[in-house]
């Protein structure tokens, strides 16, 4: 059981994350943040394997893991 | 559930002041993270150059202060030779260390100051808006060059840094690395380790380049940007330890 946190302060939706999750839980949503983007959206029904390659990419530090 | 991965205590909680999906952000997280398992935030002083890169400090959750345009490794020589105990490091981007501080860089160098200089290598100059940087690839398009850098109109060969200091007698540690995939990253993150290890040991100038990316000037999105660095940028600044003589002697 793991999953990710994302913090939407800090989110600018780069799409980076997406672009490397090998589980497809990571997607854009139609949340936007106080700077004006729209914010990353972890999809629970999705399994999430803790990889970590989301987080350790992810330009601002928005992306925290949990297992 | 336990956290396995979380960000940096040494970055503030704020957002960085970067586009998105700019791996400079990155790059300055690998750092936070560095000097989180070193245990230095107290004790650290980052020198910031000017350019995209100097919007670090206001992320940064430790001392650091800024210098002239390319000057960053001469203010460094000052501050690390007056507090000899602290972690002195600049943050450079490639206009800053290629242009107007390439006398700076490569007089830091040879002198074999005891400090780290990280390179952020885009090839472009991101903050003024594009023009072509010392290391712009061949063909790349920038606002001063808008058909493309072309060496047979006057426009010069892109500058490798990493090559250029390790062939200096005395720097001790040179690499250049990537932060396109997180493998990459966690590699730059070692680098980064070893660089402020070999500081702390009084061994001498540590160098790390890193390939970084701009989606907003290449004019392609963060992820398309990622594939150009895998496409293009390696075929001119192959990944690899240039110098590393903390073995010998």
């Amino acid at each position: 059981m793991a999953k990710v946190e994302i913090t939407a302060a800090y989110c600018k939706g780069c799409l980076l994350c997406e672009a490397l999750c090998p589980k497809g839980v990571l997607s854009l949503g139609n949340e936007v943040n106080a700077l004006g983007y729209n914010i990353i959206k972890a999809d629970d029904t999705k399994e999430c394997i803790a990889c970590q390659q989301c987080a350790v990419i992810c330009p601002e530090g928005a992306i925290e893991v949990y297992k | 559930m336990e956290k396995i991965y979380s960000r940096p205590v040494s970055l503030n909680p704020v957002a960085f002041n970067y586009c998105p999906g700019c791996l400079h952000g990155t790059s300055q997280k690998l750092l936070c993270d560095v000097i989180d398992e070193l245990g230095k935030q107290e004790d650290t002083i980052a020198v910031m150059p000017i350019g995209c890169s100097t919007m670090g400090m206001f992320a940064f959750d430790f001392e650091s202060l800024g210098a002239c345009h390319g000057r960053a490794p001469a203010v460094a020589t000052g501050v690390k030779r007056t507090a000899p105990e602290k972690l002195v490091f600049t943050y450079q981007g490639d206009g800053d260390i290629g242009y107007i501080g390439f006398s700076e860089i490569m007089h830091a160098a040879n002198r074999g100051e005891n400090f780290t200089v990280i390179f952020a290598n885009n090839g472009t100059f991101g903050m003024t808006g594009g023009q072509m940087a010392p290391t712009t690839l061949i063909g790349q398009r920038a606002t001063t060059a808008p058909l493309g850098r072309d060496p047979s109109y006057g426009q010069g060969m892109p500058i490798h840094m990493s090559e250029l200091v390790a062939s200096l007698p005395l720097p001790v540690y040179v690499e250049r690395c990537s932060v396109d995939t997180p493998a990459h990253a966690n590699a730059t993150r070692k680098a980064i380790k070893k660089a402020f290890d070999i500081q702390l040991a009084g061994k001498g100038f540590s160098f790390v380049e890193i390939l970084t990316n701009c989606p907003t000037n290449w004019g392609v999105s963060p992820v398309q940007s990622i594939a150009w660095i895998k496409e293009k940028t390696y075929t001119e600044y192959p990944l690899g330890v240039y110098k590393d003589i903390t073995q010998e002697g």
